[in-house]
């Protein structure tokens, strides 16, 4: 099934800009996808899925890692395979010098 | 087009945590640069009367210019932290004052930029008061007006700590 969210705030930049559309399919998640999940504590977040199953921010204004915790802690809403920005549609890519890690 | 089109759907939101967290907002950033570029437009109004060179009236002009679109583009942006990452819509009636206001903000900073016309500043400088008001409210923190004590000595609200 296919399901669209908005994004709202910046801890994805510059992979994901405030207003982004994300178009998500429910599947088995990989590392390095950017996934939306039901945090406990945090609420609908879309993170991007680091290794280990931990869930990590792409922006040096999001979250720690450890503050997010797991995948396995949320519920999986669904993988984004594409982003509708203002300027075009195009695939979630991974960053290529993507921090790891804590980022607090 | 397509995005366009799909964002006048009321679509569920993915928060991207703007989240250290430090969860800091405060909406007397919006206030100061919109002082501070109707400041500039003074400043700007003033120059001829200085008895400045060419150069030096030439010079000055480039200088404040750029100052003032620099602070009505940062009220700009500021506004839209707040409204974007803080503002959450507990009330629906402060919420639609709050996306009116902030949509204000976004046109009269752009008339600070692209002219000159001191009223344009004035009309800021009064939309990020309204827009402090409705902040402060929804953190249930009482406020009132008050003259700033450097020039342009115009009213901002200011909240009661």
């Amino acid at each position: 099934m296919i399901r669209l969210f908005r994004v709202r705030g910046r801890s994805m930049l510059p992979t994901l800009r405030p207003g982004d559309l994300l178009v998500l399919r429910r599947r088995q998640p990989r590392t390095d996808d950017l996934v939306v999940v039901g945090h406990p504590r945090l609420g609908t977040v879309v993170k991007r899925l680091g290794a280990d199953g931990r869930l990590v921010g792409d922006g040096v204004e999001s979250s720690s890692t450890h503050e997010l915790g797991k995948l396995s802690n949320a519920a999986l809403i669904g993988v984004a395979v594409l982003v509708i920005t203002p300027s075009g549609l195009r695939r979630p890519k991974a960053l290529a010098s993507r921090r790891s890690g804590n980022r607090a | 087009m397509l995005h366009t089109l799909l964002s006048r759907m009321d679509l569920p939101v993915a928060d991207a945590h703007c989240d250290i967290p430090c969860g800091i907002y405060d909406a007397r950033i919006v206030q100061y640069y919109a002082v501070s570029a109707l400041r500039q437009i003074d400043i700007l109004l003033s120059l001829k009367d200085k008895g400045l060179s060419d150069t030096g009236f030439a010079m000055q002009v480039a200088r404040n210019t750029a100052k003032k679109e620099e602070m009505a583009e940062k009220c700009k942006h500021e506004t839209r932290v707040i409204w974007g990452d803080f503002m959450k819509p507990k009330n629906q009636e402060d919420m639609a004052k709050c996306h009116e206001l902030a949509h204000g903000i976004m046109l009269a900073g752009s008339a600070v930029k692209q002219d000159l016309h001191r009223e344009d500043g004035e009309k800021l400088v009064a939309l990020a008061n309204d827009f402090a008001e409705v902040f402060w409210k929804s953190k249930g923190v009482e406020t009132h007006r008050v003259t700033t004590p450097y020039a342009p000595n115009c009213e901002v609200v200011e909240p009661k700590l």
